[in-house]
């Protein structure tokens, strides 16, 4: 009974968990599809599907155990005398203990005093004695903006109290908002608490615990540092061995430094943290951590999980938000200052408070900081070596910050030196990091973030360009870098963006037009131009353009062959016109046109180029390419058997330089192989090797969803993944399994729709009418007419709102065939 | 049972029990300012302490995916000793409850952890494999890559495991009711 059970709930999640990956709308359909006919397997699906809607929530977080007030609260201490001490009312509350406003007594002088009742009782002699030490340690700290400690004892039920200094007052955070401070004063307050802390760092007592609600601001507009060193003092209250271990957890979450959460060591590095938090907060008005910002981390370990591993989003663009008055101001100087003070590794961060202090103080007046100088190369460096574990989200905030504070520099315009330097950094940032963070596997968003912010800087150039040949040159090249990144990716990558990809080359073409005009022989414009043209070229070449495209790509082999005979060794130009030549005979093969030429050209100007790069990935990376479009000309002229032998020539190459450590991850390289893979598999198909062709197509499957799982956002991934299910069912059918091979025509077609109205290259809406297709003929087939007949309607839906490829054969032929399906029934 | 592998795994499920427990009543009494004890603040507490002194733990998904075992005990041990004291009238009072409800106030959206445990043995008679990753998931509080890692299976299988797995025990608690 059990092994039933379990056999139908293995088949049952199966299918559930197809379902549940497409639209709600084709559920029903898709199961009963699946389960084709299995009345008690449909029913389990069923029965599970219908409890979808209320089960989003549903054990997502882990449960909580509320731990109820009465009777473990302690008794209150209003009233009672302890000392010279008459507690009064209690006026805080906090993980430390309850605190009371009391008054002196015993009639030596009036004073009002704060009492903070700590909350554990003190265990042994040698206790009391620590305890008493880093008292006196305490009543030493004489500092103007910290609240003084002027006593300590012991209640009779044993509980350790702290008299303190009162300060009638409200907490900053409070005291900002009231008085609508200004930012600068706001700046300036936390300047006063930067300096209470680095004095009390000169007597080696360090905060821990350095939050809004620690900082009182009194009738003055003093701002007065509250429970200097209470967690060190409590961190010596417990017997146990582990009493710096508890230390270590009392502390706030959502304040609390990436090192106390890790139970490591705190210093000085730990209270830079706390005021930069502290400042950002008072600046930006809400938490650097958006899940902290938004309550998404309301227990304690979230809390302590966002402070290890989210990077903390840029203070202009809280602000923006939460306090648009701040914003314009705090990007820039105050955004860098604010991330090195919260750098989640303490090293990084300023080495001490003093120097933070200082780059505060020359934001104030104009001077250039010291945070800035080195580290935007240095910042980037770091992200990219260790992109690996860490999130992809921090090369944004910083790229963000670097392209926001050029943008403002441009317009001020300060000197020339700063503004060479500043675009510099742009064209660095477009163009060798792009390339990095490209193949790194899961980083869309960041690329998309990164054009939107690079373009903005470009527009904000572009005025400054007109009377200006090299800096016309760069951002032309800027601009269509972006537009790469935008649609046309030369790796397997691209945001799908074609409208905003064109307009983006547009602005390109007409600065370097305008610059040709006046000097019709200028190198750098002609070779820039020369790229435009092959990147407009492909992009008109994914669009099914082919006779535009070619004749882009013939100009840009002609400026670039001119450019060459001017200066025999730019290696630059041999590349990219080795590059032209291959991505031209691309285009003619698509386009059914002669490639030859073309590919002739290529092999020519690669080995011109290639010469002594035998170790270079750079070249074997292009010989690839070139062995890639003589397979796509192979396999077009029915040359199987050259088309075989150049898909494992490329399917050993891929996979030698796969084998290289630092490719390990190299998602890039990975999608080539998947896809000379399938180019295998489709081969052996045509040639009738149906096994063999299901083995090299099962291992690009395996490839295409590692790669889509990385990355759901890539669009080139999914549409191989669809498209090779398509394949899969062919060999399947080749082998005398109808039944399988619509499962996988069924995926194919699924794979498909899961891509939505996502921007997607014109081919693929014919290879998902062919996986409708055939989806259609193999249930036939099966008998199956209920299936045959809604793929055959699902592609008549298809025709009508994507009629383009239906206007000649085959597709028309299918179309034909669907009609009749859905005539006949 | 001779096995020295899993005698060292049963001492450190153990050890990991002992700990939790203590933690769980220490909070109880000294009672802490948020009035619950989330039970991944309780297992990232007792990491911390047994990770420093117990280097045995090689990473943080292999101490996690043991301590699951152990938090789903312990909490199975408050509600039934919950289900006592309802007739005896202590003074600590434990029940479960969802993060979410905690946010939206009032409403209380309670999972009753022993009626989710019988669904989860459940489903462990027929796969235990999906089984442990709920466990490691909802008791353990390790995201869909953590488990994936602890479980050295890929994060798609996981997911897989996942969402169907919610959808199992929800029609199992909601046919309860």
């Amino acid at each position: 009974m059990t092994s039933n059970r379990a056999e139908l709930w293995r088949r049952a999640k199966e299918i559930l968990a197809d379902a549940l990956a497409i639209p709600p709308s084709g559920r029903t359909e898709f199961v009963e599809a699946r389960c084709a006919g299995d009345v008690a397997l449909s029913e389990e699906v069923f029965s599970l599907l219908k409890h979808v809607e209320n089960s989003t929530g549903f054990i997502e977080i882990s449960p909580s155990i509320p731990v109820h007030e009465q009777a473990v609260n302690a008794q209150t201490m209003t009233g009672r005398r302890v000392g010279a001490y008459l507690f009064g009312e209690e006026i805080g509350r906090g993980g430390m203990g309850v605190v009371y406003a009391a008054d002196r007594v015993d009639g030596a002088y009036q004073q009002r005093v704060a009492i903070k009742l700590l909350r554990s009782t003190i265990h042994s002699e040698a206790d009391a004695r620590r305890m008493m030490r880093e008292r006196q340690a305490l009543a030493e700290l004489n500092h103007p903006n910290i609240a003084h400690l002027l006593d300590g004892g012991t209640t009779d039920d044993g509980l350790p109290y702290l008299v303190m200094e009162y300060i009638d007052g409200e907490t900053v955070d409070h005291y900002c908002e009231k008085n609508a401070l200004g930012l600068a004063a706001r700046v300036g307050i936390v300047r006063a608490i930067c300096a209470a802390v680095q004095s009390a760092h000169q007597n080696l007592l360090i905060h821990r615990d350095i939050k809004p609600s620690n900082i009182l601001v009194n009738g003055e507009g003093m701002a007065k540092l509250l429970d200097f060193g209470i967690a060190r003092l409590l961190s010596s209250d417990a017997a146990s061995a582990n009493a710096t271990q508890d230390a270590a957890l009392l502390f706030t979450p959502r304040y609390a430094s990436p090192e106390q959460v890790r139970g490591h060591p705190v210093g000085v590095a730990t209270d830079v943290y706390g005021l930069g938090l502290l400042l950002y907060e008072l600046l930006a008005g809400s938490s650097p951590y958006a899940r902290i910002a938004s309550e998404d981390a309301t227990n304690a370990a979230a809390a302590m999980q966002v402070v290890l591993e989210d990077s903390p989003r840029k203070a202009s663009e809280v602000a923006r938000q939460k306090m648009p008055a701040f914003a314009s101001a705090l990007a820039g100087d105050l955004d860098i200052i604010l991330l090195k003070a919260c750098e989640k590794i303490p090293g990084e961060r300023y080495a001490t408070v003093a120097q933070l202090d200082e780059d505060l103080r020359r934001w104030l007046v104009n001077e250039p900081i010291l945070a800035r100088a080195p580290s935007w190369q240095y910042g980037l460096r770091k992200f990219i070596k260790r992109h690996r574990g860490a999130s992809a989200m921090a090369v944004v905030a910083l790229a963000a910050i670097l392209i926001g504070a050029a943008g403002t520099l441009a317009q001020k315009r300060k000197t020339e030196a700063r503004y060479t330097q500043v675009r510099q950094l742009a064209n660095s940032l477009i163009f060798k990091y792009y390339d990095k963070i490209d193949s790194m596997a899961g980083s869309t968003p960041v690329l998309k973030e990164l054009a939107a912010d690079g373009i903005a800087f470009l527009d904000s150039l572009a005025a400054d360009a007109t009377d200006d040949p090299i800096l016309a040159v760069e951002i032309a090249a800027g601009y269509r870098k972006l537009t790469e990144v935008l649609f046309n990716g030369r790796g397997m990558r691209q945001l799908g963006d074609k409208a905003g990809a064109e307009a983006t080359a547009q602005k390109a073409s007409a600065l370097l037009e305008t610059l040709l005009a006046k000097y019709p022989n200028h190198i750098a414009a002609n070779k820039e131009m020369a790229n435009l043209e092959t990147g407009i070229g492909s992009l008109l070449t994914q669009e099914g353009r082919a006779k535009e495209a070619i004749a882009r790509m013939e100009s840009a082999a002609a400026r670039y062959e001119n450019v060459l005979r001017a200066d025999p060794a730019d290696e630059r130009a041999a590349y990219e016109v080795t590059r032209n030549y291959i991505a031209t005979a691309q285009a003619a093969i698509t386009a059914g046109l002669p490639a030859d030429a073309y590919l002739a050209h290529g092999d020519v100007a690669l080995k011109r180029w290639a010469v002594g790069r035998e170790n270079d990935p750079e070249a074997a990376n292009l010989e690839m390419f070139l062995v890639r479009t003589k397979f796509r000309q192979a396999f077009g002229g029915k040359d199987y058997v050259n088309a075989l032998r150049y898909a494992n020539e490329e399917i050993a190459g891929v996979g030698k330089m796969l084998e290289r450590e630092v490719e390990r991850e190299n998602y890039t390289l990975r999608g080539h192989l998947q896809s000379a893979l399938a180019a295998k598999g489709v081969v052996l198909l045509e040639t009738n090797h149906a096994r063999e062709a299901l083995t090299a197509l099962a291992q690009s499957q395996a490839l295409a969803q590692q790669i889509v799982d990385k990355d759901p956002e890539n669009i080139n991934a999914r549409l191989g993944l669809a498209r090779l299910y398509t394949h899969i069912g062919k060999a399947r059918l080749a082998l005398n399994a109808p039944a399988e091979a619509a499962a996988a025509f069924s995926t194919s077609v699924a794979e498909f729709n899961n891509l939505g109205e996502k921007a997607r290259p014109a081919y693929s809406y014919q290879q998902h009418a062919e996986a409708l297709w055939r989806a259609m003929t193999t249930y036939t087939k099966l008998h199956d007419g209920k299936a045959a007949a809604r793929n055959a309607s699902s592609l008549l839906a298809f025709a009508k709102l994507r009629p383009a490829p239906f206007e000649k054969r085959p597709a028309s032929d299918w179309l034909s065939d669907a009609s009749h399906i859905v005539a006949g029934r | 049972m001779s096995d020295p592998h899993a005698q060292n795994l049963d001492s450190q499920v153990n050890a990991v029990y002992e700990e939790l427990k203590r933690l769980a009543a220490s909070h109880i009494r000294r009672e802490r300012v948020d009035h619950t004890l989330s039970a991944t603040a309780l297992l990232h507490e007792a990491y911390m302490k047994l990770a420093k002194s117990n280097p045995q733990w090689e990473t943080r998904s292999h101490f996690f995916g043991i301590a699951a075992n152990a938090m789903r005990q312990i909490l199975i041990d408050h509600a039934n000793a919950r289900r006592a004291e309802k007739r005896g009238g202590e003074w600590i009072k434990l029940t479960l409850t969802s993060a979410i409800a905690e946010i939206g106030g009032g409403e209380e959206e309670g999972i009753d952890v022993l009626s989710l445990n019988a669904a989860l043995k459940d489903l462990e008679s027929i796969d235990a494999r999906q089984a442990r990753v709920v466990e490691l998931r909802y008791f353990g509080g390790l995201s869909i890559e953590e488990t994936a890692d602890a479980m050295n299976l890929s994060i798609a299988t996981i997911k897989r495991e996942w969402q169907t797995a919610k959808l199992f025990l929800k029609r199992a608690l909601d046919d309860q009711q």
